[in-house]
C-alpha cells in the first residue's frame, strides 16, 4: 500500500481529503434523513390548502412512497460513497479544490431546496 | 517540504477557508430569503419559546440575528485561519496542525449548517404520546395512524336538507334524529345506556381511497346527533353529545377516552394543536385531545383560522367575554393556555359578523358607509375593501361576495378578482384549494369552477340533497336514471368515488378527513334496527 516514491506529507493530504469526503457523505445522508423526517408533517392535508400544487404533490408523493424513498436514498448514498472513494483513489494535488467546492454547492443547494419546498407549507 | 506540496497546502488552506465563508454566506442568504419559514415556526412548546411567541420582534431577532452573528463569527475565524495558516505553511516544514485545523473547521461549519436546518423539524407540533384513557373503556387503544400533523380542524359545515338553501348561512345544523332505537352504549358494552327521548342510531363510515365505500365502523350513536356535535382529526373522531365528550379511534372503532361528567358540551368547534374545542352554553372548553382533560375554558368569542385561534371583542376590556357590538379588537390566543398571545390588535375599522381566514379578518362595516373591509389580524391595517355588502364567505384564501346576479370571487389578501372577473351565477356551496362549487338556483345544478379562469369544470344535475362538504372534499347524492348514486370529490375536484348508495343509509355529514379517507357520518333509516352490541 505504501508508495515509496510519494513525497512526504501526501499521506496526510490523503487523510484530510478522506475526512472531507466522509463529512460530505455524512452531510448528504443527513439531508436525506431530514427530508424524510419532514415529509410526514408536510404532506398532511394542511399543505393541500396551500400552493403551489407542485410542492404539495412533492410532499404527498414523498410521504406516500416513504419505503421506496428510503431504498432509493440508501442506494444513492452508496453510489455517492463509491464515487467519492473512486475520486479519493485518483485525486491528485491539482484537484484539491474539488471537495470543498462540492460541499458548499451540496449544502447551500440542499438548504435552498428544502426551504423552497417548505415555504408554501409553513408560510401563509 | 517540496514547493509543489507547499503550494498545494496553501491552496487547500485558502480553499477550505473560502469554502467555509461561502457556505456561511450562502446559508445566511438562503435563510434570509426564506425568513418567513423560520418565523412560521410555533415555538410555544417551551417556556422560552412561549415568551418568544408573545414577542414576534424578539423571535425575529433570535431566528435571524443569532445565525447572522454566528455566521459573522465563522467568517471572521475563517479569515484568521486563512491568514495564520498561510504563514504557518510558508514558515514550517510540518504545518500539519494548521492544515488539519482548517479541514476540521470546514467540516464543523458543514455540520453546524446542517444542524441549523434540522431546526425545521420543530416547525410542527410534536406527536402526542398515547396516554391512558380517562374513562373506563375496555377497548381503548391509541391511534396507530395518528400523525404529528397540524391538519385543519374538522368542518361539519353542511347537512342534507330537502332543498338547497343559502350556503352563506352560518353552520347549518341538521335536525336531531327522532328515530327510536335500542340503546346500547358501545363505549360501555356492559351497561345499557340511559334511554333518552329522541334517540337515534347511526354509524360511521370510513371512505377508503375512493376505491370502495365500506362500512368500516358501526357505532350506535345512542342519542340524537347533529353534524355540529362531531369533529375529526388525525383519525380520531370527537363527539360531544351534551352529556359526554368522547374520542373514538376511527381505525379501531374503539373509544380512546370518554368524559362522563362533561359540562354540557353539545358542539365540537374545532380541533387545534392537540386540543379539541367544544362549546357549551356560550362557553368554549378546550380539552386535551389525548385524554379529554380540560386545558382551559373561555367565555370569549373565539374564531378558528386553520390551526390558529383568535378572540374578538369590542375593546380590550371585552377580551375574554362574548363579542358584544362591533368587533374592534382581535387577539391571537395561545392554544395551550387559552390566554392572549401577544398584544391585542386594534382594527382600523369596527366590523360586524367577523370571519377570519388566512390571518385576515373580514367583516361588515357601517361607518361611514356600508362596505366590507379586509383587515390584517397582525397589524389591524385595512388591506382593501369591497362595496359588495351582501352575504360573504371567507374561505380558502378567497372572499366570496354575494351580489344580485351571483357571486363575485376575490383573492382575500389583495382583493384581486378571481374567476377572470366573472360573476358566477348562484351561491357558493364549497370552497377548496383547487376550486369552488356553486349552486345555480335557476338550473338547480351544481358546478365546480376553476378559481383562476372561472370556467366550470364539472357539473351535476338532479342533486338530491344538500352536498356534504368538509375542508378537503365533498360528497353528494344524485339521482341517476332513477337510482341513487353517491359521489365523492377531493379538494382539487378529482372524483374519488362513484357508487350506488345503500337505500338504508342517509348521509349526515363529512366530519373530517384522514389522509385520503373522508370520514362520513351516515345515519341509518329510522326503521332499520340498531347494530348489535
Amino acid at each position: 500500500m505504501a508508495r515509496s516514491n510519494q513525497p512526504p506529507g501526501v499521506s496526510d493530504i490523503r487523510l484530510l481529503n478522506f475526512f472531507l469526503a466522509l463529512a460530505l457523505w455524512l452531510g448528504t445522508a443527513g439531508w436525506l434523513i431530514l427530508l424524510y423526517n419532514l415529509a410526514l408533517p408536510a404532506s398532511t392535508k394542511h399543505i393541500v390548502e396551500k400552493h403551489p400544487a407542485g410542492v404539495a404533490d412533492f410532499w404527498v408523493l414523498l410521504s406516500k412512497n416513504a419505503q421506496p424513498f428510503v431504498g432509493l436514498s440508501v442506494f444513492c448514498i452508496l453510489v455517492f460513497g463509491w464515487i467519492l472513494v473512486s475520486y479519493l483513489r485518483k485525486a491528485g494535488l491539482r484537484t484539491g479544490w474539488f471537495l470543498p467546492v462540492l460541499s458548499v454547492l451540496v449544502h447551500v443547494g440542499a438548504a435552498a431546496g428544502v426551504l423552497y419546498l417548505l415555504a408554501p407549507v409553513l408560510v401563509r | 517540504m517540496k514547493d509543489a506540496l507547499k503550494r498545494y497546502l496553501l491552496g487547500m488552506n485558502s480553499g477550505l477557508c473560502f469554502g467555509a465563508m461561502l457556505l456561511t454566506i450562502g446559508m445566511l442568504a438562503v435563510n434570509w430569503f426564506f425568513r418567513g419559514v423560520w418565523m412560521a415556526m410555533d415555538m410555544a412548546r417551551t417556556p422560552m419559546g412561549w415568551i418568544l411567541e408573545q414577542h414576534p420582534t424578539w423571535k425575529f431577532a433570535l431566528l435571524t440575528g443569532v445565525p447572522s452573528v454566528v455566521g459573522l463569527l465563522i467568517i471572521w475565524v475563517a479569515f484568521a485561519l486563512m491568514s495564520s495558516g498561510a504563514k504557518t505553511i510558508q514558515a514550517s516544514d510540518r504545518p500539519w496542525g494548521a492544515v488539519y485545523g482548517t479541514t476540521f473547521f470546514f467540516i464543523a461549519v458543514q455540520a453546524l449548517m446542517l444542524g441549523w436546518m434540522w431546526f425545521l423539524l420543530f416547525a410542527w407540533p410534536p406527536t402526542e404520546p398515547p396516554k391512558p384513557e380517562v374513562s373506563a373503556s375496555p377497548s381503548a387503544s391509541p391511534s396507530p395512524g395518528a400523525s404529528p400533523s397540524p391538519d385543519a380542524s374538522a368542518s361539519p359545515s353542511a347537512s342534507p336538507s330537502p332543498g338547497l338553501k343559502n350556503p352563506f348561512g352560518n353552520n347549518p345544523s341538521a335536525s336531531p334524529s327522532a328515530s327510536p332505537a335500542v340503546a346500547t352504549d358501545p363505549f360501555r358494552p356492559n351497561q345499557p345506556s340511559q334511554p333518552i327521548a329522541g334517540m337515534g342510531s347511526g354509524r360511521y363510515v370510513e371512505f377508503f381511497d375512493g376505491l370502495t365505500l365500506t362500512v368500516e365502523r358501526e357505532v350506535d350513536l345512542s342519542r340524537s346527533s347533529t353534524p355540529r356535535q362531531f369533529g375529526c382529526r388525525d383519525g380520531i373522531l370527537f363527539w360531544a353529545d351534551g352529556e359526554h365528550v368522547t374520542a373514538v379511534n376511527l381505525t379501531t372503532g374503539a373509544s380512546q377516552w370518554r368524559i362522563s361528567d362533561a359540562e354540557g358540551e353539545d358542539e365540537v368547534q374545532a380541533t387545534v394543536s392537540g386540543l379539541v374545542l367544544t362549546r357549551a352554553q356560550g362557553k368554549t372548553i378546550a380539552r386535551r385531545s389525548s385524554n379529554g382533560e380540560v386545558a382551559w375554558t373561555s367565555g370569549a368569542t373565539i374564531l378558528v383560522d386553520g390551526d390558529r385561534l383568535f378572540q374578538v371583542a369590542a375593546d380590550e376590556a371585552g377580551l375574554g367575554q362574548p363579542l358584544q357590538g362591533q368587533c374592534k379588537v382581535v387577539q391571537r390566543l395561545d392554544p395551550q393556555t387559552g390566554k392572549g398571545k401577544g398584544e391585542a390588535v386594534h382594527l382600523k375599522l369596527a366590523v360586524d359578523e367577523p370571519q377570519i381566514d388566512s390571518g385576515l379578518i373580514v367583516g361588515h362595516a357601517t361607518e361611514p358607509n356600508n362596505f366590507v373591509p379586509v383587515q390584517d389580524t397582525t397589524t389591524g391595517d385595512k388591506l382593501w375593501a369591497t362595496n359588495d355588502v351582501g352575504p360573504y364567505l371567507a374561505r380558502s384564501g378567497r372572499l366570496y361576495s354575494s351580489v344580485e346576479k351571483g357571486t363575485v370571487v376575490r383573492e382575500l389578501r389583495t382583493g384581486k378578482p378571481l374567476a377572470a372577473g366573472h360573476t358566477i351565477p348562484g351561491s357558493v356551496v364549497a370552497s377548496f384549494s383547487g376550486g369552488f362549487v356553486m349552486n345555480d338556483p335557476e338550473t338547480q345544478e351544481l358546478a365546480a369552477y376553476d378559481p383562476a379562469t372561472g370556467v366550470a369544470q364539472w357539473g351535476w344535475k338532479n342533486v338530491q340533497s344538500w352536498p356534504l362538504t368538509g375542508r378537503d372534499g365533498m360528497m353528494l347524492q344524485i339521482n341517476e336514471n332513477g337510482a341513487m348514486v353517491l359521489l365523492a370529490y377531493d379538494g382539487k375536484g378529482q372524483q374519488l368515488y362513484k357508487g350506488p348508495l345503500d337505500a338504508s343509509l342517509a348521509m349526515r355529514a363529512v366530519v373530517g378527513a384522514k389522509d385520503n379517507q373522508a370520514v362520513l357520518l351516515v345515519e341509518k333509516a329510522a326503521a332499520s334496527p340498531s347494530p348489535a352490541p
